[in-house]
């Protein structure tokens, strides 16, 4: 019996009755097997055999395993925070890491001190003061030196004006312009 | 949800690749796919000892957690899975037989130990198909079982007992022949 009339006979009695069967398959089953009778005890045979694949295992083996493979698998930041240092440093560290990963990738504002010197127009007011005669009034201006910060995130500074990626009407009327000067 | 879905289009041999890097829904995957099967054949190939089944698919699970590294890429998982739960069945026949031997050789002396008694005597299930196999070596019973309790191709057989494929044929064909003549000489007996 070569290879594919073994598997032949084996699909045979595992998905059809002896009555189903070709001309040529019945030839081929009185060959190698000597008939119905055998036919169909092979058939039970094979049926009980698969009826037995699986078998189903109970939940406490599963849960064992997925803790053992749970625990053989810890990362190494694990074991090193629970066996290897102390509660409290662990702690320190921990603020440390959170504080330096915030630093690092917190986005800081670049804070610049300009004076300026802003044209305010005269304000004023009028109050109605009654003097006594003769009181030599002195007239006092007070300047205050107000700072502005301006808070910004500086991009990356272009060194060379480019026309590049503007249109092309864009850069006519740019020409133009420079060139009449208006 | 689409993470699951994922584990579950992966091949064996790739869930044993994330295996060997810690991946535990990986595990709980390749065991969900294999648990039931490999129970099913410790199961008749242990003298249809229940108990015995489940502690020996723990084992070969226990083995694959503390040893992934002995999967190797060139393996195919079923049958490299199959091979490591027909050796240790091979393991269990012969501490089996020890047993019964030193069991013989006590009673031989007069020394009885009821604790010593093996499983195998109680909890064989009698029916005839389990009887018939039960009279196989255990080799024989793995390569009947494995072809078709677990459908695995001739190929796979030939790679899981490192025999050629035209080994694998003609040992099926005697075994189909020799567990029908068991069966049938135990109806005969029956009847009788």
């Amino acid at each position: 019996m070569n290879n594919d009339q073994l598997l032949k006979i084996d699909h045979l009695i595992q998905t059809k009755h002896y009555e189903e069967l070709s001309q040529e398959d019945k030839l081929l089953i009185e060959e190698h097997l000597g008939g119905k009778k055998s036919f169909e005890q092979y058939r039970i045979l094979f049926k009980e055999t698969y009826a037995t694949q699986e078998r189903p295992v109970s939940r406490s083996v599963a849960n064992n395993l997925s803790t053992r493979f749970k625990q053989k698998n810890r990362p190494v930041w694990y074991s090193l925070f629970n066996y290897r240092i102390p509660a409290y440093a662990s702690i320190m560290l921990i603020a440390l890491i959170m504080t330096a990963s915030w630093w690092w990738t917190t986005n800081h504002p670049n804070m610049i001190e300009v004076t300026k010197e802003v044209y305010l127009p005269g304000k004023t007011d009028t109050l109605l003061v009654q003097l006594p005669p003769d009181t030599i009034v002195i007239e006092k201006v007070i300047q205050k030196t107000i700072p502005v910060y301006i808070t910004s995130n500086v991009p990356a500074e272009k060194t060379q004006e480019s026309t590049e990626g503007s249109s092309l009407a864009e850069q006519q009327d740019l020409t133009e312009f420079l060139v009449s000067g208006r | 949800m689409g993470l699951f879905t994922a584990y579950h289009k992966k091949t064996d041999e790739t869930l044993m690749v994330l295996i060997q890097n810690g991946d535990h829904r990986a595990f709980q995957n390749l065991y969900d796919r294999y648990a039931t099967r490999l129970n099913g054949f410790f199961f008749k190939m242990l003298w249809s000892d229940a108990e015995m089944a489940e502690d020996f698919v723990q084992d070969l699970f226990t083995k694959i957690i503390d040893r992934p590294e002995l999967f190797k890429a060139e393996y195919k998982v079923k049958p490299w899975l199959f091979q490591i739960a027909a050796n240790m069945c091979k393991n269990a026949y012969r501490k089996n037989s020890f047993e019964r031997a030193y069991r013989q050789h006590l009673e031989s002396e007069g020394i009885h130990l009821a604790h010593i008694e093996t499983k195998l005597d109680h909890s064989i299930q009698f029916d005839l198909l389990s009887k018939a196999m039960n009279n196989l070596e255990e080799d024989n019973r793995s390569i009947f079982l494995l072809r078709y309790q677990q459908d695995m191709t001739i190929e796979e057989l030939s790679e899981t007992f490192d025999i050629p494929t035209g080994t694998v044929k003609s040992r099926l064909f005697n075994l189909r022949k020799q567990l029908l003549t068991a069966i049938e000489d135990q109806k005969t007996t029956n009847h009788e």
